[in-house]
């Protein structure tokens, strides 16, 4: 494919990044989706992306639904640097604001996910430094925390209430106006 | 989606990244100190708390309830991010509301108007109480009666206090008192507003705001308000515009909502510049009542209608219920 290409495709072919995940499975993906990353980012900036890039914090399971966000931000990134470059009339307004109704509506879908998911998706943003990922799922978490009372939060979280009964009297006294 | 056994929680700073994105509400804080001991460590560490103010000082702030005039408190909200009204009702004594700000409540004794309580209904904590302004000259026999009270927070210029700074509640504040005696009649004066070191005191019934500036103090008068084709408007408030910066006033008629800020021109004549208009009956439905409260921060309105008392955020134009219909305010 490299020697019938254009040079356009060439360019491309040399833009591409091999990541491969825990299970040793292999996903080829764009520079400009790899780059949402700062961690990958940083490797590539560094010239150590020869030979693929290992991610043994990452599952393909995982791995897979994060290119998933990267390829349609990667898009939305481009999308947004063409509109500063160009015009930037009514019209092109409309379709800017189309276009980011369009990726709130892919965020909603994307966090469809049960809670185990849910919190290794946020692992793999934080360990992969992907800004936008990490705070939509953290804010997805956040949500669904906080009209929670605590008995309810421990048992989504399997966490175990080691506070003594002192200690929780002590905290409902600094906020003795306290809630019902 | 949520069957699956519980999940292990993420390591710390992952669980900070969430806690970090709950909302400004001190009911969502209490519980997540509840919830266990490492929980409580990771809300209450001072460098955390930082970054959380720094994040959400922009946003609207939560909205725990109302006093009214004789410090009775209506929480606001629902279950359970409502507080219980009673341990915030505990006012001492026989007193009327002057104006509040950022947790504190200042009070004047209905007994002896000369006699200000600054009150902290969160903690309950003891009581400065000193002594409002008096005429010597007149001796105690025209004691100005307080209209309307307000507190400012002192800062220095390069400490960020409302910013990503600490609690304003443990810091300094000054006292701002409005009195009237003899002829100067203040009926109908609206709490005041705080723009900059100028503090704003609308008077509708006269068509004038009231300013003081508090660097320089020197008071005076604003003469005029915005009216419309029809003339006055049915309804106004002084509001902060301009993202703070200016004074501001929203006027409404019926259901519809302008917004203006006082600005000069290049002569140094004030005029009233339209911001904003927008029809409330989008958001709210009609018939609605506005309705007059002490925002120290210039930046809400609220309106009754048949289904409750919404507040509206000026800023966003985002309403947001905050009492039921069956709360009397």
């Amino acid at each position: 494919m490299a020697s019938a290409g254009s040079g356009d495709e060439k360019a491309a072919a040399a833009a591409m990044i091999t990541l491969i995940s825990s299970d040793n499975e292999k996903f080829e993906v764009t520079e400009a989706t790899a780059t949402l990353s700062q961690t990958i980012r940083h490797m590539i900036e560094d010239g150590c992306t020869d030979g693929g890039v290992p991610l043994p914090n990452v599952t393909s399971k995982i791995l897979a639904r994060v290119i998933e966000y990267c390829k349609k931000h990667a898009t939305a990134a481009a999308g947004e640097e063409g509109s500063s470059s160009s015009f930037s009339d009514a019209a092109f307004l409309e379709v800017d604001r189309a276009f980011l109704e369009e990726l709130e509506e892919f965020d909603d879908a994307f966090l469809e996910v049960d809670r185990a998911t849910l919190f290794d998706l946020i692992l793999a943003a934080n360990y992969l430094d992907i800004k936008g990922l990490l705070n939509l799922t953290c804010q997805k978490v956040a949500d669904s925390v906080k009209g929670k009372t605590p008995e309810q939060i421990r048992e989504m979280y399997n966490i175990v209430n080691d506070l003594t009964p002192e200690e929780e009297a002590e905290i409902r006294r600094e906020t003795q106006w306290a809630f019902e | 989606m949520a069957s699956s056994p519980a999940p292990e929680l993420p390591p710390d700073d992952v669980i900070r990244e969430i806690l970090l994105r709950l909302p400004p509400h001190p009911a969502c804080f209490q519980r997540a100190s509840l919830v266990c001991k490492h929980w409580r460590r990771l809300v209450r560490d001072p460098a955390f708390l930082r970054v959380h103010r720094a994040r959400h000082r922009h946003g609207v702030q939560p909205l725990l309830g109302f006093f009214d005039l004789d410090a009775s408190f209506v929480p606001a909200g629902e279950p359970p991010d409502r507080a219980t009204a009673a341990h915030l009702s505990s006012r001492p004594g026989r007193t009327r509301v002057l104006g509040c700000c950022h947790g504190r409540v200042l009070l004047c004794s209905t007994l002896d108007p000369t006699q200000l309580l600054v009150w902290d209904p969160m903690t309950q904590g003891p009581l400065p109480v000193f002594m409002g302004p008096r005429r010597p000259h007149l001796g105690n026999k025209f004691v100005p009666l307080p209209i309307r009270g307000s507190f400012t927070c002192v800062h220095d210029d390069d400490d960020d206090i409302h910013g990503g700074g600490e609690d304003c509640r443990s810091r300094p504040f000054r006292v701002v008192i409005l009195s009237c005696s003899g002829s100067l009649t203040f009926a109908g004066i609206q709490p005041g507003v705080l723009v900059g070191d100028t503090m704003y005191w609308l008077s509708p019934n006269q068509n004038r705001f009231v300013e003081y500036d508090l660097d320089t103090n020197q008071l005076r008068l604003i003469q005029g308000l915005p009216t419309d084709p029809y003339g006055p408007y049915d309804y106004y408030q002084g509001v902060k515009a301009a993202g703070g910066g200016d004074l501001g006033v929203a006027a409404v008629r019926g259901s519809h909502f302008d917004l203006f800020a006082l600005t000069t021109d290049s002569d140094g004549t004030m005029m009233w510049t339209k911001c904003l208009g927008a029809n409330l009956d989008e958001h709210l439905s009609p018939p609605m009542k506005p309705i007059e409260v002490s925002d120290e921060d210039g930046n809400t309105m609220l309106f009754e209608t048949a289904d409750g008392v919404f507040e509206l955020e000026l800023e966003s134009m985002e309403v947001s219920k905050v009492l039921q219909s069956d709360v009397a305010m």
